[in-house]
C-alpha cells in the first residue's frame, strides 16, 4: 500500500511550504455535503467546518498521511475533538496562532512553525532545514505573484471571464504543485478577453463566501456581465494574502507573512474586517452587487448590513443570496439572479 | 398585438395587448403538468375570444415558474420583473407590489415607472403562499370565496402559532376539536399569511402606494389582514392574477418598440 502523500488542512495560517520542503503535498480540505454531518456537529456550526467534518469520516480521509489543524476558532477546536472522539484522525498537528502582530507574537509563531517543522520531518524524514525549505517559498513567492496579479486584474473589472476562471483554479489549488498553478495562472492570463467591453455589460462584485461558489460566477458570466469577486472565507485569502519577504531567519520571514495577512474573519475586530471588504469593493466601480452569505456564518452575518448600506448610499443595488452548500441549480436561486440582473438593464433571452 | 404568458405553479395566465397598451383578451388555465401544451389551449383560447389571428402577435415574452417552457416566446423575463411592470400599469405611481401566488410571495419595491429597485421572496415554504390557504380551507371544510365572509363574522382572531403549513393543519384540527369557531380561525389564518408577507416587506423599505397581486388577493380576508400588518392600505386590481402576464405582454412591446427603434 502506497505512503499518503498529502496533509491535510482548513486554515489560512497554516504554510504550505512546510508541508511541500517535508515532502508532502498540502491540501486544503474542501469537504462534502454538510448534511452528513448531523448528529456529529452542532446544525449551527461553521459551515466549512462542518464539511470537512464529512469530508474526513469517508474515504478521502485516509489518503492523508496528517491533518493540520489550528486554534484560530472554536469550530476548529471542535472538530479536532471530533476527530479524537471518533478516531478517524490522522496524524494531527495543531498549530497555535497568536492573534497579535507584535514582535513577540511573531517569535511565538515562529517557534510554533518550527515545531511543525519537526512533527512534519518525523513523519516523513524528508525535511532538514532551510536548504529545503528555500526553493520551495521563492516557488510559492512566483506563484503568489502571478494570483496577485490575475486577482488586481480580476477587480479592475476590465476583462471578460476572469473571475470564473481564478476562482476555478483557486478551488483547485490543492491539486497541484505551485509549478503547475503556476502554469495555469499563466495561461489564464494569457488568454483574458480584453477586448472592448460594451456599455450594456454590467459590472458586478461578487463578495461574502464567493470562491467556493464558482457557479453562481459562471451563471453571471454566461449572462454578460464582467464580475469581480472578493472572498473573506478560506479560499479567497489563499495565495494572494501572504508576502514573504526573506530575511536572515526564513522560518521568522514565514511566521511574519503569515501572521500579516488578512486575518481570518474570526481572529480579528469585526470592524477591522469590514473595513477590509469596503476597501476591496471601492477598488471597482460596480454597477451591482451580490453577496453570498453562507448559513450559519457569524462573520458574514456581521459584515452583511453595515457593507450593504455602504453601497446603497453609493447608489449600487445589492442582491443578497443565502446558500447552503452552494446549490446554484435550484430554480429560486436562479430566478432571483436573473431578476437582479434585470433590474440592472440586463434582458434575459429566452 | 403582444401577448405575455406566465406560466405559474399552479395556473397559466395569458394577456394579449395591442400597441396603445389596452387589454384586447386574457385567459387563466391550470398549468398542469404539461406546459407546452397547456400553453398552446391558452394562447388560442386568448386570441379566439378577442378575434385576432395569431400572425398578428409581434412578440411574446414568457414569465413565471415555467417561462423557459414557452417554445415560441421571444424572451423569458422573472415573475418579479413582470409583476413590477404590470402593477405599475394597473396602478401609476405605485412604490410596493406584493405579490402572492399559488407556491410563492414576494415583495417588490418599484420605482414610479414599474423599475425593480428590491425585492424579497419566499419560494421556499408554502406558508404565506395560495397553497397554504387552500389546504387549510380543505381542512375547515370551507370553500375559498367564503373565507373573506367568514372572517368578518369572527368575534376574535384565533392564534395560530405554527408557521409551517402541514403543523397549522394540525393545530387547526386541534382547535376545531376544542370548539374554536371557524370564522375565528379563519381570521387568524388571514393573518397568519399577512405576518409571513410582513417578514418578507420587513426585509425592504416598502412604500405607499402598494398594490396587491396574485390569486390571494381576490380574497378580502388576507387583503385585510396585510393592510393592517403593514399599516397601508392595498390596491387590488381587478384582476390582480393576471398582473404578472400583463406585464409580460408590456415588456413585450417595449422590446418591439426598441427593435424598430431607427
Amino acid at each position: 500500500m502506497n505512503r499518503p502523500v498529502e496533509i491535510g488542512f482548513l486554515s489560512t495560517y497554516v504554510p504550505r511550504e512546510l508541508i511541500a520542503a517535508a515532502g508532502f503535498r498540502p491540501r486544503l480540505l474542501r469537504g462534502l455535503e454538510s448534511r452528513e454531518t448531523d448528529g456529529s456537529l452542532a446544525a449551527n456550526l461553521c459551515p466549512y467546518v462542518r464539511r470537512c467534518a464529512s469530508f474526513l469520516n469517508g474515504d478521502e480521509g485516509s489518503k492523508l498521511a496528517a491533518i493540520v489543524l489550528t486554534d484560530s476558532c472554536y469550530p476548529m477546536l471542535r472538530l479536532r475533538d471530533l476527530f479524537r472522539e471518533k478516531g478517524t484522525l490522522p496524524v494531527e498537528m495543531l498549530l497555535r496562532v497568536p492573534r497579535k502582530h507584535t514582535p513577540e507574537a511573531v517569535n511565538f509563531f515562529r517557534q510554533e512553525l518550527d515545531k511543525l517543522a519537526k512533527q512534519l520531518t518525523s513523519l516523513s524524514g524528508a525535511y532538514s532545514g532551510e536548504e529545503r525549505l528555500w526553493p520551495v517559498v521563492e516557488q510559492y513567492r512566483m506563484t503568489r505573484d502571478l494570483q496577485r496579479r490575475a486577482a488586481d486584474l480580476m477587480l479592475s473589472g476590465s476583462v471578460r471571464g476572469l473571475a470564473s476562471g481564478f476562482t476555478t483554479i483557486i478551488d483547485d489549488e490543492h491539486r497541484f504543485t505551485p509549478t503547475e498553478l503556476q502554469r495555469r495562472l499563466e495561461t489564464l492570463l494569457a488568454g483574458v478577453d480584453r477586448s472592448f467591453l460594451p456599455a450594456s455589460s454590467p459590472r458586478l462584485l461578487v463578495a461574502g463566501s464567493s470562491f467556493l461558489n464558482t457557479q453562481l460566477i459562471e451563471v453571471l458570466e454566461k449572462s454578460g456581465a464582467v464580475v469581480s469577486a472578493i472572498d473573506s472565507c478560506a479560499y479567497g485569502r489563499l495565495g494572494t494574502s501572504v508576502s514573504v519577504v526573506v530575511g536572515d531567519d526564513l522560518l521568522s520571514s514565514l511566521a511574519t507573512a503569515y501572521l500579516n495577512q488578512p486575518p481570518c474573519l474570526r481572529m480579528c475586530h469585526g470592524q477591522d474586517s469590514l473595513t477590509r471588504t469596503l476597501k476591496l469593493t471601492r477598488r471597482g466601480s460596480f454597477d451591482g452587487a451580490l453577496y453570498v452569505l453562507p448559513r450559519n456564518c457569524t462573520p458574514h452575518a456581521y459584515h452583511l448590513l453595515p457593507w450593504r448600506e455602504t453601497l446603497r448610499k453609493t447608489g449600487v443595488p445589492v442582491l443578497v443570496l443565502e446558500t447552503e452548500d452552494g446549490d446554484w441549480s435550484r430554480p429560486g436561486l436562479l430566478t432571483r439572479i436573473e431578476a437582479f440582473l434585470e433590474s440592472l438593464g440586463e434582458i434575459s433571452r429566452a | 398585438m403582444y401577448l405575455g404568458i406566465d406560466v405559474g405553479s399552479l395556473a397559466a395566465k395569458a394577456v394579449l395587448l395591442d400597441r396603445n397598451e389596452r387589454v384586447v383578451g386574457w385567459a387563466i388555465a391550470p398549468s398542469g403538468t404539461d406546459h407546452v401544451r397547456t400553453v398552446e389551449q391558452l394562447v388560442g383560447s386568448v386570441l379566439e375570444s378577442a378575434g385576432i389571428a395569431r400572425e398578428a402577435i409581434r412578440k411574446t415574452v414568457g414569465t413565471g415558474y415555467g417561462r423557459r417552457n414557452i417554445p415560441f416566446a421571444d424572451l423569458a423575463i422573472t415573475e418579479i420583473s413582470c409583476h413590477a411592470r404590470g402593477a405599475a400599469l394597473l396602478y401609476p405611481g405605485c412604490r410596493t407590489v406584493v405579490d402572492i401566488g399559488g407556491q410563492d410571495s414576494k415583495v417588490i419595491i418599484i420605482d414610479d415607472r414599474g423599475k425593480v429597485l428590491d425585492f424579497s421572496m419566499n419560494d421556499r415554504c408554502a406558508a404565506g403562499t395560495g397553497r397554504f390557504l387552500e389546504v387549510m380551507a380543505g381542512t375547515l371544510k370551507v370553500p375559498l370565496d367564503e373565507m373573506d365572509l367568514l372572517s368578518q363574522r369572527a368575534r376574535r382572531t384565533a392564534k395560530i402559532s405554527s408557521v409551517c403549513t402541514v403543523f397549522a393543519e394540525s393545530e387547526i384540527v386541534g382547535l376545531i376539536a376544542g370548539g374554536e369557531n371557524k370564522e375565528d380561525i379563519v381570521k387568524g389564518l388571514c393573518r397568519s399569511i399577512a405576518e409571513r408577507v410582513g417578514t418578507l416587506a420587513s426585509r425592504l423599505d416598502p412604500l405607499p402606494p402598494m398594490v396587491m397581486t396574485g390569486g390571494v388577493a381576490l380574497n378580502g380576508a388576507v387583503v385585510k389582514a396585510l393592510e393592517e400588518k403593514l399599516s397601508h392600505s392595498l390596491f387590488v386590481p381587478e384582476n390582480p392574477q393576471i398582473a404578472g402576464a400583463l406585464g409580460a405582454a408590456l415588456i413585450a412591446h417595449k422590446e418591439d418598440e426598441k427593435g424598430t427603434r431607427p
